[in-house]
């Protein structure tokens, strides 16, 4: 799989009215946002006149201009912002999903259930409610993944506490009890006991394993010793050390009902399309081609697909 | 009261609590010492568990095998010979570990036999046996790595100030840690086997 690959079969021949209409708002959104810029400077010059000869009225109706101007290019970029968006989606994404994976289903307004998501036990509080869009499930080799970008609510349901991406996949053994592998930089003492407290883990214990690189990186919590380490063998806790530095992020990862979970902030709402370059930028698309393609390393990297254990 | 008097119960009273205080982190050291211990010996029952699930493999290994590979009789008869000494129940921990590592040799040479058997390798109960064996594997893996956290915990706590001197009373020794035997490491190795 390679990028250049895919831009040249399936986007580079790509010069059509999509591009020609993210143009044109484009060519309106800078006028506006240029008129913005005069007038708010004319306003201010014309402030300072007006103190000094004391009479406000032109100050007053000139005040309006810069919100009319900055009002009509948020205009421009959301209303071709809706007007590409799902376009984009199904020409762009779509076939860049189908070229990574295999079934794919994408739903671009949905997101991943909330319920898989506290199931997960990864954030750090109860999620009341979540927002997201750019739902995947998709199946790479053995192993089905489903994906979204979600952003995490807590009890007011307005704030967000957690924005990123959240991966739910099929995990290759067999397990009943829950592990979970915070980032130690996400992880509180009083974690554990709230998560027995509340019931959402069965007598947790912090698990010791002998692996001093991941003992510093990660702080596992687990129903069963020994089950724990069943999972996280000493060539999983490699692999997923080597991930997590490879994203470069704070990842964690849990082990709960025969599923594997993974959460890893990212702040940037992936997989839309921008009005500032071309719709078919190459720079651009390989940043979500990258994105996309992370999830595939994570299960080449991680071995999900190797199914010589019991599950078949 | 006479001030000698008072000097001699304040004595006796601070030898009192500093007594009563040494006999409460005597019995606190003394419990988590006792915890620790079990904890070794509930983790050492882990293995058990698996090693059991294992030896009630070799039965079936074996009747797949003989189905396919008649001439090896001598390694099929060593291997359920070495079965049957491994579930006497008055085998000791020991010569437990060193059944166990000869039992993982004759299975490894099972293993490397039926190599030479093609049809044998292909077929699906042979399949479904190495399965449940690499499954096995694993999870025995993971109890030998518990057993061994739990008995270099257990090693620290007694040996370490002023636990020792109460693990002394309590005739506490230090535990050997479970070592895979380079006869284990060639020989067991499953996953080789099966992407050769």
């Amino acid at each position: 799989m390679n990028f250049d690959d895919f831009y040249n079969e399936f986007i580079e021949n790509k010069h059509d009215e999509l591009e020609k209409i993210r143009f044109d708002a484009n060519r309106k959104y800078k006028a506006n946002m240029l008129a913005f810029k005069y007038s708010t400077i004319s306003v201010i010059a014309l402030s300072v006149l007006t103190l000094i000869y004391s009479d406000f009225t032109a100050v007053l109706f000139l005040v309006v201009m810069p919100f009319y101007f900055i009002g009509t290019a948020i205009g421009v970029v959301s209303r071709l912002k809706k007007h590409i968006k799902f376009r984009y989606k199904k020409e762009i994404i779509l076939p860049m999903l189908n070229y990574l994976y295999e079934d794919v289903k994408y739903k671009s307004y949905q997101k991943i259930s909330v319920n898989l998501i506290r199931k997960s036990l990864l954030l750090k509080k109860y999620v009341h409610t979540h927002k997201g869009d750019d739902y995947i499930k998709c199946r790479i080799g053995n192993a089905i993944i489903q994906f979204s970008e979600i952003e995490a609510c807590g009890t007011r349901s307005d704030i967000g506490f957690f924005n990123g991406v959240f991966i739910a996949a099929s995990f290759n053994k067999y397990f009943k009890s829950k592990t979970i592998v915070y980032d130690k930089r996400d992880y509180t003492n009083f974690k554990k006991s709230l998560l027995n407290l509340s019931g959402d883990t069965n007598e947790a214990e912090i698990i010791k394993l002998e692996d001093s690189v991941f003992n510093k990186k990660f702080k596992v919590i687990g129903e069963n010793q020994i089950e724990s380490r069943y999972i996280l063998s000493t060539s999983f806790m490699q692999r997923l050390l080597d991930y997590n530095n490879k994203m470069k992020k704070n990842v964690s990862f849990s082990f709960v009902d025969n599923k594997f979970f993974i959460v890893m902030p990212n702040a940037k709402n992936m997989l839309e399309p921008t009005i500032l370059k071309s719709i078919y930028d190459k720079e651009y698309i390989e940043l979500y081609y990258n994105y996309l393609l992370s999830i595939t390393d994570l299960v080449h990297n991680l071995d999900l697909n190797t199914r010589i254990w019991t599950k078949e | 009261m006479s001030v000698g008097l008072g000097i001699f119960v304040a004595i006796v009273s601070i030898i009192f609590i500093v007594l009563f205080l040494m006999a409460i982190i005597g019995v606190f050291i003394r419990n988590s010492l006792v915890r620790k211990r079990n904890e070794v010996e509930n983790t050492y029952a882990g293995i058990s568990v698996q090693l059991k699930k294992r030896y009630d493999l070799i039965p079936n290994l074996v009747s797949v095998v003989q189905k396919y590979a008649q001439h090896e009789k001598s390694i099929l008869e060593e291997i359920t010979k070495l079965r049957s000494q491994a579930l006497d129940k008055n085998i000791d921990n020991n010569n437990k570990v060193d059944l166990d590592n000869k039992i993982s040799k004759a299975m490894g040479n099972v293993l490397m036999t039926v190599e030479n058997y093609p049809i044998l390798k292909a077929s699906d109960s042979f399949i479904a046996l190495q399965r449940s064996l690499n499954e096995i594997e694993a999870q025995l893996s993971a109890s030998r790595r518990y057993f061994n956290t739990a008995v270099t915990e257990y090693n620290n706590a007694i040996q370490v100030a002023p636990n020792n001197f109460i693990a002394d009373i309590m005739h506490l020794t230090a535990k050997n840690v479970f070592e895979i035997s380079e006869t284990e490491k060639q020989n067991i190795d499953v996953k080789k086997l099966l992407n050769s």
